[in-house]
């Protein structure tokens, strides 16, 4: 609704001149180009205006002769060739005439959209450039939907502005004025005609946009309310079938289609109206300028050939004025859009607000740069005493919400294994959210190898860092680009970190090994083979300290057994956390944190803990009950 | 044209038949009268220059030609607005069948068509159909009196003139011909790297967290700016085609005026031509022109249209699975017993139920447990034929369910689902869903019942609270509650709760399910529950594992054994107590 709130804008308004000024950041590379366009689209104008004007040199001078010659019997065969030749020239200026005009239309049209779809590629590398930016927060209050939108609807409505939008709203414009003088300086008196009647046809085209805008809205909002109703029966198809409700939907869904269909005759009685209307009134202006144009000839005021090229002027300008007012909304389509994905390059990234031309600027050098950012070994170089990870009376709640983790307390030493244990809900995935980075904590530290995190660069943190997540995310790439995740990996490292962790027992009996492409999320693998190549991404990584979501999901007993042997080798020689599910993992750890409501209850050992007969206990023994090796799934459902 | 893929459509034709008949009336006039303004400008325009017509006489021609042009307004009103409005009469009388088909399948018979896809052939795909059917067909009617009518008055006032004019004409149409393909080829590519940009854009969106954890920002950026870049080709190159079209369009049209007026010119100073029928032929061009060019677009119309149409077809291709028998058998009284013999159910291969027979007796009630994935809920759907059981399995009062009505045995037997759908209506129209038989009273004793009564109360607008997207979410306990009031106020002999109380803690469905005692006893009732407390109501309890009847017997009995059921108990306590810490 507010979305739409926006389009109602008026073009003009304080923010539309903003808008604008930022657009330009935008537009200024290409100064030169919009500046030939602009000369072209005169060019244009003009070159329309000779066509007609020949026709009246033609019919007032050797067509006029010609009568005047036969009518005084005058017309002898010298004169014939002569008046022929005559006509042939204008035919051949005709002729050039066409040719520049053909010519203009291929290179305007051409010189317009290169423009136009040079901006649209700045500005969307500019978008997905800070989006990618944007703290992970932001991601949770945004829908992926809307986002993906912004990037491409979005894009392409602005892309109508730079494109279309601007150019020929300004064509029409000089258009309408270029062939309003034309008329005049033909015949300043028969052109009241026109003056009198076009101001009708504007405001006519004017109040049917508006009427079809809203009408148009109204289908659209019907429309989706057939598609929400038919969506929910074809989700809920059992429920419906379980109540016998066939017939009762259809029903149902016959009153919005009902709905949708008579909103949808309100358009077509507008358009229906509209066309006729325009066409009467067009040919109201053309029997007025023949009547009030007799009238003129008659008191010689006016010659036969000119009153044609008036004609033909004046079905020149009826075009612009039908399209003007549909030009405006493409223009206020754009501007809302470009509203909508401003307002996404006004978000803050994780470094801080940035303003635009800084943000176009970094989109540019980041297309140049070869090398990354930080290397590893640059980003080693910063370490100070203390252990790998420390996090120090940490609390975190998402805005104004309560405490998902409070007062945590622990130390990870350099080479350490933790194992992080505790049934659903306990906050354990939110310490690696903290860790690196995603979301800040709320109150207390996290440091990193002595450093406080915040102290660190986004890159120098997350670069030391691997993560494999529980559900694993794969890109739907070749599996070669899921493990390198855009590290220049030589293909025989790719072979070796695939064999360290076991991931080539299933790679290299498929047809194309690496090159195979993965579907949308990698939903051709199986669960254990996702996880297996998420294994394989972080080894190549060569992170310093490895974090570690088991994942819940059953697998079968030989994959469970390369998942296994491929954790401890990920493991070896690293520092690592593990958010655990599995038994081994937890009892080989160095030191294990029991971690229940989004607190700290018990560290210590295997032994231990046992020992001690509190939360641990009752864990390891629930594992043991179920028997799945899922200590903290949490209920089977 | 092959009619073809069009069959169905056009069997929509009787319906719209009336509507359709006037419009095509009224392209006659509208049609016809474009060439008659020009004649009457030709024949005033020669008065003037011949200087034998009065002003008066002017003034009355043009009295005449502004009334044709009035009829000629109304007769374009009255096309557009019949032939449009029939388009659209048939497109919702289409939309509305289309759903009715759907309505008969179930979600296993379409789910290797996603929802999305069903949406947008039920939008696009219909709308394809009837551009094609209704304007499409509006243009090429013009085009046919349009084209003709003003060849025939150029042939008469000018006969070579007339011919020349046709190598415009034919010039127009191939230059939209030619143009098509490519043009149609290039938007289909642009369409496709748009798609691929948005999904790349989508994947890294989602998986924001791993793009960020492998600090690989700029990797991704890079792989966007090389999908940009290959959509900005793909644009430009389209661009181009549209421009050298609308140039060749623009030298067509340049050359029609260039004939008339070198041809045109040399005919009037050898006297067989006059000015005024040079005027008449530059005034005609405009006007025949352009319903070719609406044939350029009838073309694209058509493409789209029989590609919509095919997509339809592959829609309405889709057979129920389930469906009514020939000679369906309806039980003599209906007492509500159940019995499951020998059955055995596979999914794509894989088999999910093995050899599973039990009986319920009439108003007695059985529980049903198990781990996750052993085949509980898929036992439902067989019962509920849901999902089409084998021949002589699964019976309710001794007749197998594929002889019964379907109508008899959904209103028999109530299944509340395991994932809980409501509807984006009010609470009461969600309670009231089995029909317009539940009367206010029904949906009431039927909330309380469910316990979800005081919930609702609790809404700002009470039962008449709007659910989804423009009202309230409820919480996952409050939508099972709700569906079970919803199966409760339809008031079945036979009731199947499967593992419908999952998403409330174990003592809130016990209270619930002791409540429901009532309503349960008094018919027969089947509870699926993944926790075991919950069965302890039950006269009879069956345990699935991996789809086959691993033990039964009574509660006490199951737990007495120290089986997997007593394993299952024995878990779910702990999990309780470690709630409670």
């Amino acid at each position: 609704m507010s979305v739409d709130a926006h389009t109602e804008n008026k073009v003009g308004s304080k923010a539309d001149r903003k808008l604008l000024g930022r657009l330009m950041v935008f537009a200024r590379p290409h100064v030169t180009a919009l500046c030939v366009t602009v000369l072209m689209l005169m060019a244009n104008v003009l070159l329309r205006l000779i066509g007609p004007w020949i026709i009246a040199q033609v019919i007032d001078g050797p067509v006029e002769t010609a009568r005047v010659a036969k009518l005084d019997d005058t017309l002898t065969p010298a004169l014939t060739d002569s008046l022929v030749s005559e006509v042939l020239n204008w035919g051949w200026v005709f002729l050039g005439t066409a040719f520049f005009l053909a010519a203009n239309a291929v290179f305007l049209e051409w010189l317009m959209n290169r423009t136009g779809q040079n901006v649209v590629l700045t500005v969307r590398n500019v978008l997905f450039h800070h989006l990618l930016r944007l703290p992970v927060g932001w991601f949770d209050k945004h829908h992926v939907g809307w986002v993906v939108t912004r990037s491409t609807s979005d894009v392409d409505s602005l892309s109508e502005l730079f494109t279309t939008g601007v150019a020929t709203i300004a064509k029409d414009i000089l258009s309408i004025i270029v062939l309003l003088g034309a008329l005049f300086w033909l015949s300043p008196s028969l052109s009241l005609v026109a003056v009198f009647v076009l101001p009708v046809m504007i405001f006519v085209s004017f109040r049917f946009r508006l009427k079809a805008r809203m009408a148009y809205r109204a289908t659209r909002q019907s429309l989706s309310r057939v598609n929400a109703f038919l969506q929910e029966r074809l989700t809920g198809l059992d429920v419906v079938h379980l109540f016998r409700r066939e017939r009762a939907s259809a029903v149902g869904f016959g009153e919005r289609n009902e709905r949708y269909y008579r909103d949808n005759m309100v358009t077509v009685r507008h358009f229906s109206l509209f066309f006729p209307t325009v066409d009467v009134l067009s040919q109201v202006v053309k029997l007025g300028t023949l009547t009030w144009g007799a009238a003129l000839i008659f008191s010689g005021d006016l010659e036969l050939g000119v009153f044609i090229q008036y004609w033909l002027y004046l079905e020149f300008i009826f075009e612009p004025i039908r399209e003007l007012a549909e030009r405006y909304n493409v223009l206020q389509a754009g501007i809302a859009a470009g509203e909508r994905i401003f307002g996404i390059l006004d978000a803050p990234t994780e470094n801080g607000k940035q303003d635009l031309e800084q943000i176009v600027a970094d989109t540019a050098a980041e297309a140049e740069r070869t090398e990354p950012l930080v290397t590893l070994a640059q980003a080693r170089e910063k370490d100070q005493s203390g252990p790998a990870i420390r996090f120090d009376n940490v609390s975190f709640a998402y805005g104004d919400g309560p405490d998902v983790i409070s007062n945590v307390s622990f130390d990870v030493q350099r080479g350490q294994k933790v194992a992080v244990v505790g049934h659903t809900g306990a906050g354990k995935t939110t310490l690696v959210s903290l860790l690196c980075r995603f979301h800040d904590t709320s109150r207390g530290k996290v440091e990193l190898f002595g450093n406080d995190v915040h102290d660190l660069s986004h890159a120098e943190l997350r670069r030391r860092i691997a993560i494999v997540q529980q559900d694993v995310f794969l890109f739907s790439d070749d599996i070669a680009a899921n493990v390198r995740m855009g590290e220049p990996l030589s293909d025989e490292r790719l072979h070796e970190v695939a064999r360290a962790v076991n991931a080539d027992r299933f790679i290299d009996p498929l047809p194309d090994g690496f090159a195979t492409r993965l579907l949308e999320r990698g939903s051709n693998l199986s669960s254990g083979q996702r996880q297996l190549i998420a294994f394989a991404r972080a080894l190549a990584a060569d992170p310093d300290i490895l974090v570690l979501d088991e994942a819940t999901s059953s697998v079968d007993s030989e994959t469970e057994h390369w998942i296994e042997e491929a954790t401890a080798a990920l493991m070896q020689g690293r520092t690592s956390l593990v958010i655990a599910h599995r038994l081994s993992t937890i009892i080989n750890a160095d030191k294990i944190l029991v971690f229940h409501k989004g607190e700290l209850r018990e560290a210590g050992t295997h032994d231990e803990l046992l020992a001690l007969k509190g939360l641990y206990h009752k864990l390891y023994h629930l594992h043991l009950a179920s028997g799945t090796g899922d200590a903290a799934a949490g209920t089977a459902r | 044209m092959k009619v073809g893929a069009f069959s169905r459509s056009l069997s929509y034709f009787p319906r719209i038949r009336r509507r359709w008949m006037k419009g095509m009336l009224c392209v006659l006039p509208s049609s016809g009268l474009e060439i008659a303004v020009p004649l009457i400008v030709r024949e005033v325009y020669g008065g003037i220059r011949r200087g034998d017509m009065s002003l008066g006489m002017v003034a009355a021609w043009s009295s005449l030609a502004l009334l044709l042009v009035l009829i000629k307004g109304a007769a374009k009103f009255g096309m557009r607005w019949y032939i449009t409005g029939a388009s659209r009469e048939f497109e919702q009388h289409f939309r509305q069948d289309l759903f009715a088909h759907l309505m008969t399948l179930s979600p296993r018979d379409v789910s290797h068509v996603r929802t999305g896809d069903i949406m947008s052939r039920s939008t696009a795909d219909v709308e394809a159909v009837r551009l094609m059917l209704g304007p499409g067909v509006m243009y090429v009617s013009q085009a046919i009196v349009i084209v003709p009518g003003a060849l025939i008055a150029m042939a008469l006032i000018d006969p070579v003139l007339m011919l020349a004019m046709l190598v415009p004409f034919v010039g127009l149409a191939t230059v939209i011909r030619l143009a098509a393909p490519p043009t149609q080829r290039w938007s289909q590519a642009t369409q496709e790297r748009l798609a691929e940009i948005s999904t790349v854009a989508q994947e890294n969106i989602s998986g924001i967290r791993v793009v960020k954890a492998f600090a690989r920002e700029a990797v991704s950026s890079g792989d966007f700016r090389k999908m940009g870049t290959s959509l900005f080709e793909a644009n430009l190159r389209l661009a181009t085609l549209r421009g050298l079209t609308a140039a060749a369009i623009t030298a067509v049209k340049e050359f029609g005026v260039l004939v008339i007026l070198v041809l045109g010119g040399l005919h009037i100073v050898d006297g067989n031509m006059q000015p005024e029928d040079m005027f008449f032929f530059l005034m005609v061009l405009n006007i025949a022109l352009w319903p070719l060019i609406a044939i350029g677009w009838m073309l694209g119309m058509y493409h789209r249209g029989k590609a919509g149409a095919e997509r339809l077809e592959e829609l309405f291709a889709l057979q129920p699975s389930v469906q009514e028998a020939a000679e369906p058998r309806t039980p003599e009284t209906t007492r509500g017993a159940l019995e499951v013999r020998d059955l055995t159910h596979a999914f794509d291969g894989a088999p999910v139920l093995q050899n599973v027979s039990f009986k319920v007796p009439a108003g007695a009630t059985l529980g049903i447990t198990g781990r996750t994935g052993c085949g509980k809920t898929t036992l439902v759907q067989l019962l509920a034929r849901l999902i089409e059981p084998p021949p002589g399995t699964v019976f309710i009062d001794g007749v197998d369910v594929r002889d019964l009505p379907l109508d008899w045995l959904r209103k028999t037997i109530g299944v509340v689902p395991q994932d809980t759908f409501l509807f984006s209506e009010t609470i009461h129209d969600n309670i009231a869903f089995a029909g317009e038989h539940v009367d206010r009273e029904q949906v009431l004793a039927a909330a309380r019942l469910a316990h979800i009564h005081d919930d609702i109360e609790g809404f700002p607008t009470g039962y008449e609270q709007e659910l989804g997207e423009r009202g309230v979410t409820l919480s996952g306990g409050q939508r099972q509650r709700t569906a079970i009031a919803r199966t409760l106020a339809a008031r079945p002999p036979v009731m199947v709760l499967d593992d419908c109380l999952s998403a409330v803690d174990s003592v809130t469905e016990q209270n619930i399910l002791r409540q429901l005692r009532g309503a349960l006893a008094e018919r027969t009732a089947v509870i699926v529950s993944h926790r075991v407390s919950a069965l302890s109501l039950a006269d009879h309890v069956i345990v699935l594992d991996e789809g086959r009847v691993e033990e039964a017997g009574s509660h006490e009995d199951l737990l007495a054994r120290g089986g997997l059921y007593a394993e299952l108990h024995e878990r779910q306590q702990i999990e309780a107590e470690l709630d409670e810490l």
